[in-house]
């Protein structure tokens, strides 16, 4: 079995169904991509807009924790108030490096320097009040508190107005941002909504593709089921599987309609060779129909014919004696060939029989001649052919002249294949309207001898065509009236 | 065939599309993103000195107009000059604005004194913090403010004179100035004192004409209009001749003088103008204002400040030329404040 070429990658079904499903999920997975990573970075935008006022809080928050450790350390003079200050301290200046120290053409930032630098000055001032403090200096500590805490009160209303500053500002930015989603998100609809459509043209597009070629197959395989061979060749869209089906159904269709043709043209060569033997067979019966008619019963006319011989031979009269034998050997084959086929000889032999009978009957005015330069044994062809021949020559062609009249038969062989025999006379002759109307049958009844044994010539060329299913067998020749007649007939040999 | 090219096309369409809404979406998003106005030390001018106006008023126009002159100084300079904002809400006196820059370390302090011994004290404290401090409009001589820009008080007092005599046309009549009680402004003071000095030297013989002084409470907000009211209804009669000695003062007395119904039975001689001010001047209810050259006031504060930075010393006073408004010349600044809020 003839192993099956695969099909290319991209041409099977299972591989384009493969390509676009991962299109589709791919488009689908690119859509999200874009638009996780864009909300993404918008949350982060959000993340960073109040994250300055986080980091204000947390500044704030730390310096309330300073004012209040060094409360503390005041109040208690606990170590762990004191180890507090410094922690907050140390946090502080940190968080203070964050702030704008130059100066800039911003509200915000020229804030944050005052900030800044006030709480420096803040932070030297809770220095020496810690100092003071250390070192017992009530007053100096007392006095020094209360500058702090001035201070302390100032930066706090700063930073208060920081923050405002920055919240006015980030809620700006957040409106910005927040207005910015929303296109973001009627954005995302939109091309949502695009995939979705480009996804579902891509399906149907690909299913089109793929089943409509099955659906034109299915409804040719129903027209072929319901009788209907005579459809067009379906194309071949895809090297698929459905292509390779379509072709197939296509050359199934082929082979069919050749078979068909094949079995047709078998049974017209069939039913012609019955219509020809059905012919042969009519011809034959109307032969010996024409037979029966002229000699109502052989059988007793030639028994009677050798009881003559007989008693001629008895008599001692052999003239007569042969006469009637040859009289009954005439009829005899007559009766007995008049189906199927004989040898070339035995038509020659009832040729010579009838020239014998019709010269004693005309008292041997008949010169016949016979001219066979060939091996004729063994050659068949139809029973009853040469003696009708012969008998026209007689009856048409020196029929008023008999005393100088001459018939030849004359048997060649031109080649291996083919058998020449002639029956030339020296009679009358004929023009070439009546050779044309013998060979095309087309003679009135009248002209229909009825002193023939009856076989007309058109029996004759219909049996030759019938044997030999081969034309124009049998030619006439004359050089017109006056010039003799000759009838050849060219049979193949086998 | 040919349906599955038109198919193609309009997917390839569709797909264009998508991409074009994509990267519209995209560069809009990312704008918007970008547009975002966080605070950049990267992206902001730069100066070297910083300086701090305190305003009297925050929104009036004398010291919008002094601080924009001021301002265009300094960034000529590389100087960034901050207009102190105070809050409606803070209760922060001069004082504590004082010990706020003196803390913020800035490089330069301009203000109006208010003639109280801790403004002084502070102002004297700033300077040997290495903070120069100017004033501007009134003076505080015995402070160790570096120089004091504006006007001269013999000049102002000749002005009010001519203008208080003008407005009595020869006849008899009370001239009332009105001072602010709390300051105990020298400037002030010292021009109400001249005032009276030069009228009696200026009406003529026969003439009778009162002087006489109103102190206004003003130590707390509102304490102007207050007092102003106190005024319209305990004086009957009204003095002839009002002169005010602040923009807020001339404002109040003026929307006093329409509410009690007295337009035409007192003239007010105003300092300075507002929209309302000029109005009424275009109007005739309010005869003349007095009138700084504010560009002159800000420069000057500007330049004293540079110089002392890099001179270590500048000039201690700088003397701003006065100008006077009346029906005669009023549009001039009534184009010119429509041509400045355009």
């Amino acid at each position: 079995m003839k192993k099956k070429r695969p099909l290319p990658f991209f041409s099977s079904i299972q591989s384009r169904i493969n390509a676009m499903i991962l299109l589709v999920l791919v488009s689908v997975l690119c859509m999200n991509l874009f638009l996780i990573s864009e909300i993404n970075s918008a949350v982060q935008r959000i993340d960073s807009v109040f994250t300055s006022n986080v980091a204000v809080n947390t500044l704030s928050d730390t310096l309330e924790q300073i004012q209040n450790s060094v409360y503390e350390y005041l109040n208690t003079k606990s170590s762990q108030a004191l180890e507090d200050y410094y922690s907050y301290e140390q946090e502080y200046r940190t968080l203070l490096e964050d702030l704008n120290s130059e100066n800039v053409d911003s509200e915000i930032l020229m804030l944050e320097k005052n900030i800044r630098n006030m709480s420096e000055s803040y932070l030297d001032q809770t220095g020496v009040t810690v100092q003071a403090k250390r070192g017992r200096n009530v007053e100096r500590y007392k006095e020094s508190y209360e500058l702090e805490t001035q201070l302390y009160s100032y930066i706090n209303s700063y930073i208060y107005r920081l923050n405002n500053l920055l919240f006015a500002q980030n809620s700006i930015n957040y409106q910005t941002l927040i207005s910015s989603m929303q296109v973001l998100e009627q954005g995302s609809l939109v091309i949502m909504l695009a995939v979705f459509v480009v996804c579902m043209l891509v399906i149907a597009i690909f299913v089109h593709n793929m089943i409509h070629p099955l659906t034109v197959l299915s409804s040719t395989a129903h027209e072929v089921a319901g009788g209907n061979l005579d459809v067009p060749q379906l194309p071949v869209v895809y090297e698929d599987e459905i292509g390779v089906v379509t072709r197939g159904f296509n050359q199934m269709l082929a082979s069919i309609r050749e078979y068909i043709d094949r079995l047709r043209e078998s049974m017209e060569t069939e039913a012609q060779l019955k219509e020809r033997e059905l012919l042969m067979g009519a011809h034959l019966k109307e032969a010996q129909l024409k037979y029966l008619q002229a000699q109502i019963n052989p059988h007793f006319l030639f028994n009677s014919l050798n009881a003559g011989a007989q008693l001629a031979a008895m008599e001692d009269a052999d003239q007569t004696s042969i006469f009637l034998e040859r009289m009954a050997d005439f009829f005899r084959y007559n009766v007995r060939k008049m189906s199927g086929d004989a040898t070339l000889d035995e038509e020659i032999q009832s040729v010579d029989n009838y020239i014998y009978i019709l010269n004693v009957r005309f008292a041997g005015d008949i010169t016949y001649q016979k001219e066979i330069d060939t091996d004729i044994e063994g050659i068949r062809i139809p029973s009853m052919i040469l003696q009708p021949i012969v008998e026209n020559a007689v009856q048409h062609g020196i029929h008023d002249n008999l005393e100088d009249g001459c018939i030849t038969l004359a048997v060649r062989r031109p080649d291996e294949t083919l058998l020449e025999i002639s029956v030339r006379d020296n009679g009358v002759g004929m023009t070439q309207e009546k050779i044309r109307d013998i060979l095309e049958d087309n003679l009135a009844p009248a002209e229909e001898d009825s002193n023939s044994t009856g076989v007309a010539m058109s029996n004759v060329i219909h049996r030759l065509e019938l044997y030999y299913n081969q034309k124009e067998l049998l030619r006439i020749e004359s050089d017109g009236p006056g010039c003799g007649t000759q009838v050849i007939l060219t049979l193949p040999v086998a | 065939m040919k349906a599955m090219k038109k198919s193609s096309l309009i997917i390839t369409i569709i797909l264009i599309f998508c991409v074009l809404l994509l990267s519209f979406t995209w560069s809009h998003f990312q704008s918007s993103l970008d547009a975002l106005d966080l605070p950049d030390t990267s992206t902001a001018e730069s100066y070297d000195r910083h300086y701090v106006l305190i305003p009297d008023t925050e929104n009036s126009i004398l010291w919008q107009a002094i601080f924009e002159s001021a301002d265009q100084e300094a960034a000529k300079n590389s100087a960034y000059l901050e207009l102190l904002s105070q809050d409606a809400g803070s209760s922060y006196t001069k004082a504590d604005y004082l010990r706020i820059l003196i803390a913020s370390q800035v490089d330069g302090i301009i203000l109006k004194p208010d003639g109280t011994d801790e403004v002084r004290e502070l102002i004297s404290e700033a300077v040997s913090d290495g903070i120069p401090v100017v004033t501007v409009l009134e003076d505080d001589s015995d402070s160790d403010r570096i120089s004091y820009v504006g006007l001269n008080s013999y000049q102002l007092a000749d002005t009010y004179t001519e203008l208080s005599l003008s407005c009595l046309d020869g006849a008899d009549g009370e001239i009332m100035i009105l001072l602010d009680s709390e300051s105990v402004n020298p400037i002030q003071s010292l021009a109400a004192a001249q005032l009276t000095r030069y009228i009696e030297q200026e009406k003529a013989d026969e003439q009778d004409v009162t002087v006489s002084l109103y102190y206004l409470e003003s130590s707390t907000d509102f304490d102007y209009e207050e007092g102003i009211r106190e005024l319209f209804i305990n004086r009957s009669p009204l003095p002839d001749v009002l002169i005010c000695m602040d923009e807020v003062l001339t404002e109040c007395a003026y929307q006093a003088l329409i509410d009690y119904n007295e337009v035409g039975s007192t003239d007010i001689i105003g300092f300075y103008y507002s929209d309302q001010i000029l109005e009424a001047i275009e109007k005739g209810i309010i005869p003349a204002t007095l009138a700084v050259d504010t560009k002159e006031v800000g420069s000057y504060c500007i330049d004293a400040l540079n110089e002392y930075h890099t001179l270590d010393h500048t000039s201690s006073y700088y003397s701003v030329d006065l100008s006077l408004i009346t029906q005669n010349n009023v549009a001039d600044y009534l184009a010119d404040n429509v041509e400045e809020e355009e």
